[in-house]
């Protein structure tokens, strides 16, 4: 790179923080972005988040006893075997009862046939409830256990009887590698252990290519409005393609700033249990910069052989595709974060910012595995920049010309 | 360059070349404080490729340039305003921001910046539109906009390409103001266009190339003047006709009512006719020698020029490779050696 004067920088870098800032496509992603996962933080703070999923609701269900099965006595002594949200009301008919269901009067209807004790099956009716029809809870399930246990009151050994009410629990102990318990983890550690690594490999994608992005679009704008030779007579390409840079990429890591104490801060503060620790808002940190440089020269090296956006984003689209690929494999990458795939996708370029969040959060790698990778990362940056300000040399101001990759080639080996 | 002003631009025997295409050969001028010079020649001619060498946007293969004293660099563009043909503005923000951005970094304080495009737009009748954004702009106003972004941070030289392009005629006489301004004020300004006739009144000397070549140069009347045949047009009082007195020393005469256009006898002096006119009795009215203007003037250079195949069109100058390599458009003449 050549010399850079401090003050020209200054005021192309000023110009393109400004300009970012107050774009209002920047403005909306920053304050926008961040209330997806605000929102399941509240959510997960106030509630059980396997209610929030399974979308349950108390029902009041109509119970006609055909077969004269059903001892209520006993549900009076064991009230606890029935839901206590859901409320059973016996029903002299099965027409009475259905009656009540389609005025709306009830949620459901349970009717114990004649033939139950022959078939064994129980008949419960409920109304269609368009698309939410299918996250209803089936009810009457419970009740199959009151009607076993009904039958065999009295007939069977009281432990016996006590055994078959409690049920039988199964006690599951997971091992880590050195044979120490590992707390058992629930169905919402589970969708926690998936969501974070996700939405923080989101986060990053989307601060690294909102910021490249805009030095692609950036760059088109000014090729394309002809303004690059009026630039040019008073800047060295490097001065402009650095005040761009570090410009746009201050307002990035602005961008990112925010998303982390509004986001990550509230997260770690009220849900110890998502596993969010300082050292991985610090590699997170340093994947931004070293993927944003690495990406924003692509995208600064597609802007100087381009001269329309539009050329430019369907080239841009090519790196963009690579880096998402992670999430292609995410899959694998959280089943097996060290596995060989996972590794290989770690050290790569392209891959590695994304891959490195979602192997972060759910097993972090080693300090030296990261650390090789950001390098690596770092370095293609620099040299990418390298090939940028190459390829701005002798192309900036050419119009009107498709670079084809030999001649993209031959820019970069010769360009002085 | 008259020789008393101090040469603000010095070109010297400068060459350029692009793979086996010339774009310019072995051209030699210089500009001096104070002086308006007109770069002329049709599309194609070489005058972008030596902007930019002027501009250090690219170098020269050979020949020296010197800026002020200097080699073009970073720092002599400082000393620069350049208005380039292929200009345009950030569209979609304000027309005073822009400008203060523009002439900010031509090298004024943001503060001088903004209070000297504020003026400039005063004077250009743009004050109203300042707040504006640039796309509300005619193409005439944003011309005056970029004009201002070349010139308000005070250069010793200035280069206009095109400047007069798509402008009215309104129009086309400010920018004519403010390049006399500006010679007044000690500035050496370079105007390169193809539309020679623009220029002509506005320049004190011009250069005129052709297919990468210097075709010829010099003050604007001695280029006209050294082209002038020996032609005079004249009215007389009492209608024209070829006198028996004068008919020797002339080769042809074309009239019109009262008004003839002579050409003379090869070797004969316009002086020598007015002369014998007044003597046979001949009440002259009006007699003048007929001075070719400049796209008569390139018209007959070029004729006496012979053919030249054309160089590299822009875009393809700009392609091609430094040293090695092809370009479609190579000129006839054998290229560099190396």
């Amino acid at each position: 790179m050549r010399a850079w004067r401090r003050e020209k920088l200054l005021i192309v870098f000023k110009r393109e923080l400004w300009t970012t800032l107050t774009r209002p496509g920047f403005i909306i992603s920053t304050l926008a972005l961040p209330l997806l996962p605000l929102l399941l933080i509240i959510l997960t703070t106030l509630t059980d988040p396997e209610q929030i999923l399974a979308g349950e609701r108390p029902a009041t269900v109509a119970l006609v006893d055909e077969s004269g099965s059903l001892d209520l006595a006993i549900l009076e002594e064991h009230p606890s075997w029935l839901p206590e949200r859901d409320r059973y009301v016996p029903y002299p008919s099965r027409s009475s009862a259905l009656e009540a269901l389609l005025g709306n009067e009830i949620t459901g209807v349970v009717i114990i046939p004649r033939s139950f004790l022959e078939v064994g099956r129980l008949e419960s009716y409920r109304l269609r409830e368009g698309l939410t029809g299918g996250f209803v809870r089936p009810f009457g399930g419970q009740l199959a256990f009151v009607l076993r246990m009904t039958l065999i009151h009295g007939r069977v050994d009281e432990v016996v009887f006590e055994r078959l009410v409690s049920g039988i629990e199964r006690e599951e102990i997971v091992l880590d590698e050195t044979g120490a318990e590992v707390a058992e983890e629930t169905v919402a550690e589970d969708i926690r252990r998936f969501l974070v690594p996700v939405i923080a490999a989101v986060f990053l994608a989307v601060a690294i290519f909102a910021g490249a992005g805009y030095l692609l679009l950036g760059m088109s704008d000014e090729k394309e409005n002809r303004v690059m030779e009026l630039l040019l007579a008073s800047l060295t390409p490097e001065e402009l393609l650095g005040g761009k840079l570090f410009g746009i990429g201050t307002a990035g890591l602005i961008q990112f700033s925010i998303w982390v104490l509004v986001v990550a801060v509230p997260a770690v503060a009220f849900l110890p249990g998502l596993g969010i620790r300082g050292e991985q808002v610090v590699w997170a940190t340093g994947f931004f910069l070293a993927g944003y440089l690495f990406f924003g020269a692509l995208m600064l090296g597609i802007g100087a052989i381009t001269d329309t956006a539009r050329h430019a984003q369907q080239l841009s689209g090519i790196f963009t595709m690579l880096a998402m690929a992670p999430f292609l494999f995410n899959f694998f990458i959280l089943q097996a974060p060290d596995g060989a795939l996972s590794r290989i996708l770690t050290f790569v370029p392209f891959t590695s910012p994304m891959t490195a969040m979602l192997r972060m959060a759910v097993e972090p790698p080693g300090s030296l595995e990261l650390g090789i990778a950001l390098l690596l990362l770092f370095v293609s940056g620099l040299l990418a920049l390298l090939a940028a300000s190459r390829l701005f040399r002798a192309t900036g101001l050419l119009y009107g010309k498709r670079a084809t990759p030999a001649e993209v080639w031959r820019w970069l080996v010769r360009a002085h | 360059m008259s020789s008393t002003a101090r040469p603000v631009l010095v070109v010297e025997d400068v060459a350029k070349s692009y793979g086996p295409a010339w774009a310019l050969r072995r051209v030699s001028f210089r500009v001096g404080e104070g002086e308006v010079l007109g770069l002329l020649g049709p599309n194609g001619a070489g005058k972008t490729s030596l902007i930019r060498m002027l501009l250090d946007l690219t170098r020269p293969d050979s020949g020296r340039i010197a800026v002020l004293g200097e080699e073009p660099s970073s720092r002599t563009r400082e000393r620069m305003g350049y208005l380039p043909e292929e200009r345009g503005l950030y569209p979609k923000q304000k027309v005073i921001d822009v400008l203060s951005y523009l002439v900010s970094l031509a090298g004024l304080p943001a503060l001088e910046a903004r209070r000297r495009s504020h003026d400039w737009l005063q004077r250009v009748g743009l004050g109203e539109w300042e707040r504006r954004r640039v796309r509300e702009l005619s193409k005439g106003m944003q011309q005056k906009v970029q004009l201002g972004a070349a010139i308000l941070h005070d250069p010793a030289l200035v280069i206009l390409d095109e400047p007069f392009s798509g402008l009215d005629p309104i129009n086309r006489r400010i920018v004519a103001d403010v390049v006399r301004e500006l010679r007044d004020k000690g500035a050496a300004v370079i105007v390169s266009t193809h539309m020679i006739s623009e220029v002509e009144h506005l320049c004190d000397r011009v250069v005129l190339l052709r297919k990468g070549h210097l075709l010829l140069q010099g003050p604007t009347y001695e280029v006209r003047q050294r082209f002038a045949e020996a032609s005079v047009s004249l009215s007389a009082t009492d209608g024209w006709q070829v006198h028996p007195a004068v008919a020797p020393l002339i080769l042809d005469c074309k009239t019109k009512g009262d008004k003839a256009e002579i050409t003379l006898v090869e070797g004969v002096d316009t002086q020598a006719l007015l002369a014998a006119l007044l003597k046979s009795g001949i009440r002259v009215d009006h007699f003048s020698k007929n001075i070719p203007s400049l796209d008569d003037v390139f018209v007959l250079a070029v004729a006496a020029d012979g053919p030249r195949k054309a160089p590299p069109s822009s875009s393809c100058l700009e392609s091609c490779p430094p040293a090695g390599g092809t370009c479609e458009d190579a000129t006839e003449e054998p290229g560099p050696a190396s």
